[in-house]
């Protein structure tokens, strides 16, 4: 491999950020930008990121530069998440909701994978009640559909082992 | 069943947003089209984008609800279906991707909302023919497949995997009319990760090997009831394997089925032989190479009678992570004892039920040493005496949650019955974490004036078996047991030991109780 190019990304701020490309790759979106549009001098915009999140981000491509497992869609939902993972997601609640859509936004696979995860596991074996509270969702059903959806949910439409 | 109806779409994304988050608004953004991401909500020009407004939160859009659902249980889901609307629709469909699709269900709605949901896990049991034919034709994206006493064939097999080549998780129960050839079959899915075969009578050497050389991701190999005792695998050679869970369960392995497998996995973490009585395995056949079982946390080598003590002996050595441990009926002795206990820092699950050759020494060895077990079987014909409550020696086991001690000589030592009940009702009475309590045996008599009442302490006992008492239970002892513990949820007496007028005093007493 050659030098790295490097790739400029501006925040949603204005805040620039210098990444080699190799590490800008992770991302589906840029790497496919990139591949399309070539080399630009100029800085990519990422209006829907924020200088915090990028730095996160930037910070998990950057761990992970060299994994040679990184790109191999990994199917396995019980494969257990590793020490650095772990430490990664110990961030508040909108950090690890401005992760999600920052992953899900630069198509960044694995860490969207490992975001969604931990949400999971905080919905995980909660009730419908304990879900809206931890997450302070409003319940939007009206009540007809909220019948609806009570009997719906009693038949046994599908098997549990 | 009735159909799946989402809440009318209508009214949820034209309500004008009267919650704390724009759920609404945030719905119309797609993810990953870079130039769709700016919103042109406001009619603003498209190079004019606007900073973002508060935080959005991943849990008001659908799509990237599903990723965050899809990776929970069934149960979990059941529970999100009710949360609010989005959740509602998101839940709906990861539920449907694991569908377990039964012969019973003659709703033609069913496949439609199959197909647009999207599935890729699919379980059938007791099926007709025709619905491997629509899953062949239908299904393309399956990644986990369960046959389960369905009529199956070789040829219906072949088109459902040819369908769906991604397959990473096929599991095959009593499908009677399979043969080799559908072995043959499952040689081409190369992305497979989970295979279990039960009660497979058609298996060839030639089948195994191509299997295991074809799919070397396996992880998780289970072959219970298949006969294997004519496949020696010895074509398989060298091929790195990837097995971290194997199961031989009932299929009478040979000695060099035994060893090829082990041979090529290094990763192996849970082994069972369970129930080859008849699988005469050598020190050769389970230790291959000198370095093995580095990564193994559970082991179950239950009923394996013709494996010699040596041999388990060297196994055990070589042990030094093992979690969970079932030595059921095997011929283990103290010195085998003597290496567990040496290792049992992460041991948690012991079953020495039915070990003819171990006696109160090595038991002892091990209880005053593992501090983590959490379930114990030492049930026995008389094998081991009132010797093990000794009250010199303290058990270390004081997180015990199951104890299942059938059969325990109180006799013995010395024929002072009284004085070795009372040693073991002390030493159980010290057991706080105690839930799962099962005695009994031809020895065992429960009197209160043995120090029965000392058992009381047991605050955390939900579950109190008795296997065969010497005598009856006196009365005062039922009127202790009625009252005692108050967690207590099942009681299990054989009829002999409590009569019916006393059966019935308990359960007016107790009337949550499930009386056995």
């Amino acid at each position: 491999m050659s030098a790295h190019s490097q790739i400029l990304l501006t925040s949603s701020e204005g805040t620039e950020f210098l990444i080699d490309r190799d590490i800008a790759d992770k991302s589906m979106l840029l790497k496919c930008m990139l591949e399309d549009i070539g080399e630009i001098g100029q800085a990519v915009p990422l209006p829907n990121v924020s200088g915090p999140i990028l730095t996160k981000v930037i910070e998990y491509c950057t761990h992970h530069r060299d994994d040679p497992n990184f790109l191999s869609a990994n199917d396995d939902v019980t494969a257990d998440i590793d020490e650095w993972d772990l430490e990664y997601c110990k961030v508040d609640q909108g950090t690890l909701y401005e992760l999600i859509l920052a992953a899900n936004y630069l198509d960044i696979k694995p860490l969207m994978d490992l975001t969604c995860k931990t949400v999971a596991n905080m919905i995980k074996a909660k009730s419908p009640e304990e879900i809206r509270k931890t997450f302070n969702i409003t319940n939007d059903f009206t009540p007809e559909e909220e019948d609806q959806v009570r009997r719906e949910n009693g038949k046994d439409w599908v098997d549990e082992h | 069943m009735t159909n799946q109806r989402t809440p009318t779409s209508s009214s949820a994304s034209a309500s004008p947003s009267r919650k704390v988050k724009d759920k609404d608004k945030s719905k119309n953004r797609n993810k990953n089209d870079s130039r769709n991401s700016i919103n042109n909500d406001n009619d603003k020009g498209q190079n004019e984008w606007q900073p973002p407004q508060q935080p959005k939160s991943p849990l008001a859009i659908e799509e990237v609800l599903y990723e965050i659902l899809s990776r929970l249980d069934k149960h979990s889901l059941h529970s999100c279906v009710s949360v609010n609307r989005v959740f509602y629709r998101a839940a709906v469909r990861a539920l449907w991707t694991t569908v377990q699709w039964k012969s019973s269900l003659a709703n033609p709605s069913f496949l439609p909302e199959m197909l647009r949901y999207g599935h890729n896990a699919i379980e059938l049991q007791d099926n007709f023919d025709a619905d491997l034919d629509i899953i062949a034709e239908k299904c393309t994206r399956l990644r986990e497949l369960r046959l389960v006493w369905t009529q199956a064939t070789d040829p219906k097999l072949h088109n459902i995997l040819v369908a769906s080549p991604k397959i990473s998780s096929l599991y095959l129960y009593n499908c009677k009319p399979l043969t080799t050839l559908a072995l043959s079959h499952i040689q081409a899915l190369s992305g497979l990760k989970k295979l279990e075969l039960k009660n497979m009578l058609n298996v060839d050497e030639a089948s195994i090997a191509g299997i295991l050389r074809s799919c070397p991701l396996i992880e998780h190999l289970v072959l219970e009831d298949v006969r294997l005792g004519r496949v020696a695998l010895d074509s398989l050679g060298i091929t790195p394997l990837s097995i971290k869970t194997l199961a031989l369960t009932r299929s009478s392995p040979t000695g060099s089925f035994v060893r090829n497998v082990l041979r090529n996995s290094p990763m192996l973490r849970e082994f069972s032989l369970a129930r080859n009585v008849h699988s005469a395995l050598s020190v050769e056949d389970l230790l291959p190479e000198p370095d093995m079982y580095r990564y193994l946390i559970n082991l179950n080598l239950e009923s394996c009678k013709s494996i010699p003590s040596d041999a388990l002996l060297s196994v055990l050595r070589l042990c030094v992570g093992l979690e969970r441990i079932n030595l059921c009926g095997t011929w283990i002795d103290d010195a085998a004892l003597d290496v567990i206990a040496s290792n049992s820092h992460k041991l948690t699950n012991l079953n020495l039920g039915w070990c003819a050759q171990i006696t109160d020494a090595g038991l002892l060895r091990m209880l005053t040493v593992s501090r983590n077990l959490v379930f114990l079987d030492i049930s026995s014909h008389g094998v081991l005496t009132a010797g093990i409550f000794r009250p010199d020696l303290m058990w270390a086991c004081s997180r015990l949650q199951t104890l299942i001690m059938v059969g325990i000589d109180m006799m013995r030592p010395g024929g002072r019955a009284q004085i070795n009940h009372g040693m073991m009702f002390d030493q159980l009475s010290r057991l706080s974490c105690l839930q799962d309590l099962a005695i009994g045996g031809p020895y065992l008599d429960l009197r209160l004036e043995a120090g029965l009442d000392k058992m009381g302490k047991l605050d955390n006992l939900e579950s109190f078996r008795i296997n065969h008492l010497q005598n009856a239970l006196g009365e005062d002892e039922i009127r202790w047991l009625v009252e005692v513990w108050p967690k207590l949820k099942r009681l299990k007496v054989e009829l002999a030991a409590l009569s019916e007028p006393w059966r019935r005093y308990f359960r007016r007493r107790r009337p949550h109780l499930v009386l056995g």
